[in-house]
Formats: C-alpha cells, structure tokens, sequence
C-alpha cells in the first residue's frame, strides 16, 4: 500500500469513529489496536502499545494540567471569583460600554487565574449577562465579548491546552505559556477597541447608566482586599516561571496551594468546596489524560505506517512558499476545530505538522501559538463551536443561536488580525522570548 | 460535550437479586478508586510543592518527587476512566450527529458506539494485562534514581480497561432498552 491510501484509511477511520459519537480516548485506543494488527502483525507489538500507553501520559511534563485545572476549580467553589469582579467593578470608572469593557477586564483577570475556557465563559455569562440585559444592552455587544474573553483562558496562562501541546510537540513548556501571553493581550486590547468604537457609533447597543461615584478609599479597599491576593496567585504561576525560579509544574502546584491556602484565609475552605473542586478537577484531568493515553501510540502508528514519512516529503517537495504552507496547515485546523475536540485536533495534527515546521525553519513554538490562537477561534466558530453552547446554557431563554453566532463574528476577526499579524512578524514571538527568557 | 443523553442509565443499580448486589459493589469500586484519584491530584498539590520548598529553603530536595509524580499521572486516568465513563458530562464525544437523530436511532447508534467502546476496552486489557505479566516474568524494572518493579504502575491500564469495559457495557444495554421517544431507565 501508498503512503497515502494507508494515511487515508487512518484519518478516515479516525473521523468516522469520532463523528458516530465514540468517546474520542476510545477512538484513539481502538484505531492504534487495529494499527497493531494490520501493519505490524499482532503479537508481541501489543506489548508495545501497552508501554506506549503507559509513557505517553506518565510524563512529568503534563503535571500542570491537574494543577492549573485544580486551582481555577478552588477559585470557583470558593466564590473568589465573583469578589473580583465585585472590586475591578469598582475600579472601572466611567467608560463608554462600560459593562462590556468590564466582561473583558474580568475575563482577561480570571484568565490569568484559570486554564478552562469552559468555566471561565460560564462565570462571565453568569456573572454578567444579567446584569447588562437589565441595564438595556443589546446582545452584540453582552454575549459577543462574554465569548471572546471567556476564550482567552487558553492563551494566558496558567493554559491546560498549551501545556499540552508543548508535551505532543515535545517544546519547552515555559517557553509555549510565556509566549502566548503577549497575543492574548493584543487580543483582549483589541476586543476593547473595538468595543469602545462601536459603542460610539452605535450608542443605543450600550445605554449608558449612572455609575456611583466610589470613594478612593473604597476602591483601594477593595483591590487590596480582593484583587492583591489573586496578584499573588498570578505571580507563583507565571512570575516563578518568567523568573527562572521554578520550572511550569513546580508553579503550578504552588499557585494551587497558594489558591488554597487564599481560600481558607478568606474562611471559604471547607470539605463541600474541596469535594466539589475535586471532583471537578479529577473529571477533566481523566478525560484529557483519557485522551492522551493513544497519543503516543498513534504518532508510532502514523510513523510506522510511513505516513508521517511520505507526507513529510511531499509537502517539503512543493514548490511553494513556505509560508503558503503554514497558512494551509492552519486551515486544517481551523476545519476540524469546527466540529471536534482540541486535543484530538493535536494528537492528530501535531505528529505529521511539527516535523513539516521544523523542516520548512520556522520557529515551532510560533507555529505553536498559532495554533492555540486557532483553537481558540475554534472555540467560537459557527455552528458547532463549543463556547456557543456553553453560552447557550447560562444566557436568557429567548436568546437565539442565530443572536449568539452573530455577536461572536466580530471578535472572531478580532483573533484573526492578531493571527495574521503574527503570520506577517513571525519576529514578535522570539522577540517576546528573548525579552522574558534571556 | 454531550449533556442531553440520556442520563447515564445503566449508570448506578440497575436490576435486581444478585445482580442488584453485584452492580452495588461494581458501583462501589469504581466511586473508591475515583476518590482515591482525586486524593491523588491533591498529593500531586502537596509534594511538588513540598519539594521546591526543600529545595530553596531547606537545602534539601525530595528525590522521589518526579517519579512517583509520573506514576501519579498514570494512575489517574485509568483509575477515573471508569467513573468517568459512567457520567453524562463524562468523556469527550462528538454528538452532532447523534443530536440530530430521532430517538430511536440515536439509541442504537449510542449502543453501537459504545459496544465498540467496550469491545476496545476489552481487548485493550486483554493485552494490558498480558504486558503486565510479562513485564513481571521478565523482572523488569522502571529507569529512574528510584528503580521500582514496572508491572507494577503497568497494572492499573489493565484494572482501569476492564471496569471501563464493563461500565460502557452497562450503558449499551441500557440504551439498547431505551423505549422510543423514551429515556433509558
């Protein structure tokens, strides 16, 4: 057999398995299983697959994803959360659509915090959406930023997706996290614009209100109170790590401790938030660890098969810019990341697209946060993008799906212009490197 | 990602007699070994951060730290995926389809899948459990500071696959019951 009938029959029956609604771990499982007995004969090559199950998820490497999920749930359960918000309320003076530019203020604060885009959309849509339907504001302009800053968690850190795709694409952890802070604000800058500029133009989408005038005395209260200690929480996660302190899961497990530690000084520690927080956490860390026990086993099954080979050389042997080639691969994702889940995209993307970027000179980590750009985008692409259901779930019945894809557009361009900038100064990411790392 | 399934029928206590006892206990088992996983994540928590704290400010790292962290990780997927399997907000599928479908066929493809999904599991530990076997006849130990014997950390995919296997089998059952237009009970 070619190469490429072999790579077709894998990804064909990847995407069937997955589109019939198989839990995606098992689909991973059974594909490899079948790889094993139809290219390598069975046999003692199951003894591999087994071993292979077994390092692909006892990694070191993916230690900060329970912790980072861990501490965002503590944060939740003890209502920490919402007290932020309470406090960067009274911090924000009088702006032009003024709730919405608080939703991204908050969502880029909880996205420091938190590394589940899911449950940071459904504190903002809860938090938020009520509040801003009672002071008049047209859906555009409540649910669109609710969206684009509740997908924010996956590129601040701490950011579960972008440890795991340092440890698919074997790069520095420290390096993927740090580097993905700078597009992450561009973005949450950018939402802001655009917000300001169109609550400008169109005023009757954000009726103004009266904003009670806040003591300074109130306000410093309430940040030192509220906001100083979250700081603390973001300086152990990603300040030990820009400091060369402690490597990404050492401050990992101590922004959890510290948020645990934060919680029981605030006397919100209690066995019902702990079991709540852990149930929650172990639920999300099994099902992506789940997900990763095929991930070694399939990237062997594509390299044994000589797909990964086959199509490694054909790409490179186009006669096109490589830069044509980087934007197609980006398609692809864009593509699957429509209709399925983010780690499956990686693990079935990432074993044939690292070696292509590394082979063409890019620089992988910038491929990389390309990437977590694109599957963040992923997140709020219509129709089936997850953040649109999740959004669904918390905002007022009569709220339409049509109501919902409209307001999240306009952001979505908002994402790609920071992608393109950065496809067009690839030099921004190693520039950010270089002045946090050297 | 699919919350409106049915809830997981062939979920907690189904049947009666005996059979009533054995999915008690089966149910039992699966809820301890989660809890014992969520207590993992804590460990996880507690010795990472105990050893950077060894490590800065008593002069004295935890060796084992690392590795016993790597056994951590791979204890807890398996050790979840049952209780996982058993949730409706449990793992990852895609169900745009099966949303789409009227009831009745949405059953059956749920039964199909998840069949396969147990047939997967099935086999997967057959294997698992024949490499943990192996891995003990040959007397192999893990690489590390800290040596220890490796069909010992091999033996929970096996423990995890089979509890999963027979988890997913309950469900299909329960789904292959569902009436028409009904909710799998």
């Amino acid at each position: 057999m070619e190469w490429w009938e072999t790579l077709i029959i894998i990804f064909g029956g990847v995407s069937v398995l997955l589109a019939a609604g198989m839990p995606v771990a098992f689909c991973f499982i059974l594909v490899n299983l079948l790889g094993v007995v139809f290219l390598q004969g069975g046999g003692r090559a199951f003894h591999q697959l087994t071993l292979s199950m077994y390092s692909s998820v006892s990694s070191f490497t993916l230690a900060p994803v329970p912790l980072f999920v861990l501490m965002g749930e503590i944060l939740w359960h003890t209502r920490l959360a919402f007290d932020a918000l309470d406090a960067l309320d009274k911090l924000l003076g009088r702006v032009p659509a003024r709730l919405s530019v608080l939703t991204v203020t908050t969502g880029t604060v909880f996205s420091s915090l938190s590394g589940s885009t899911m449950a940071n959309t459904a504190m903002l849509g809860t938090m938020l959406l009520p509040e801003m339907e009672r002071r008049g504001y047209k859906r555009p302009m409540s649910i669109g930023p609710i969206l684009a800053s509740g997908g924010l968690a996956m590129m601040i850190p701490p950011s579960a997706l972008g440890v795991i795709f340092a440890a698919l694409a074997k790069l520095s952890i420290g390096r993927i996290l740090i580097a993905a802070v700078l597009p992450g604000l561009l973005m949450a800058v950018l939402y802001m614009t655009y917000i300001v500029v169109r609550a400008r133009l169109q005023p009757d989408l954000t009726p103004p209100y009266e904003v009670n005038t806040v003591p300074f005395a109130v306000k410093l209260r309430a940040a030192a109170t509220y906001l100083l200690p979250l700081g603390f929480i973001v300086f152990l996660v990603t300040g030990l790590i820009v400091l060369g302190i402690a490597t990404p899961t050492e401050s990992a497990a101590l922004g959890c401790l510290g948020s645990f530690v934060l919680a029981a000084a605030y006397r919100r520690l209690d066995g019902k938030v702990v079991k709540a927080a852990l149930t929650g956490a172990l639920r999300i860390t099994a099902m992506t660890l789940a997900i990763l026990v095929g991930a070694i086993g399939f990237s062997q099954l594509l390299a044994y098969s000589g797909a990964s080979r086959g199509l490694l050389e054909a790409v490179t042997a186009l006669d096109v810019a490589p830069i044509v080639l980087i934007i197609c691969m980006q398609l692809v994702v864009l593509l699957l990341g429509t209709f399925m889940e983010q780690i499956a995209i990686m693990l079935i993307t990432l074993p044939i697209f690292i070696p292509i970027v590394v082979a063409l000179g890019f620089d992988p980590i910038w491929f990389g946060i390309l990437m977590l750009i694109n599957l963040q985008m992923a997140l709020t692409t219509p129709p089936f993008g997850l953040l649109l259901f999740v959004l669904k779930g918390v905002a007022p019945a009569d709220t339409t799906m049509r109501q919902i894809y409209l307001a999240a557009f306009p952001f979505l361009i908002c994402d790609a212009l920071v992608m393109a900038f950065l496809l067009t100064f690839p030099e921004v990411t190693s520039w950010f490197q270089g002045l946090v790392f050297d | 990602m699919s919350h409106d399934d049915p809830p997981l029928a062939g979920g907690r206590g189904a049947g009666s007699g005996n059979l009533a006892t054995l999915n008690l206990i089966f149910d039992r088992v699966v809820d301890g070994l989660a809890a014992f996983a969520a207590i993992l994540l804590l460990f996880v928590m507690l010795s990472v951060s105990a050893d950077v704290v060894g490590r800065y400010f008593l002069d004295r790292p935890i060796g084992w730290v690392l590795e016993i962290n790597e056994y951590v990780l791979l204890y807890v997927p398996f050790l979840g995926m049952a209780w996982l399997a058993r949730r409706a907000d449990g793992h990852v599928r895609i169900d745009i389809l099966l949303n789409a479908l009227p009831p009745r066929p949405r059953s059956l493809l749920n039964a199909a899948t998840l069949l396969l999904a147990a047939g997967t599991c099935a086999v997967a530990c057959w294997w698992a459990l024949a490499t943990t076997w192996d891995q003990f006849a040959r007397d192999t130990y893990t690489v590390g500071i800290y040596p220890i014997p490796k069909f010992i950390p091999v033996s929970v995919i096996g423990v995890g696959f089979s509890l999963t296997a027979i988890q997913f089998l309950k469900q299909a059952a329960a789904h292959v019951r569902a009436k028409p237009g009904g909710r799998a009970e």
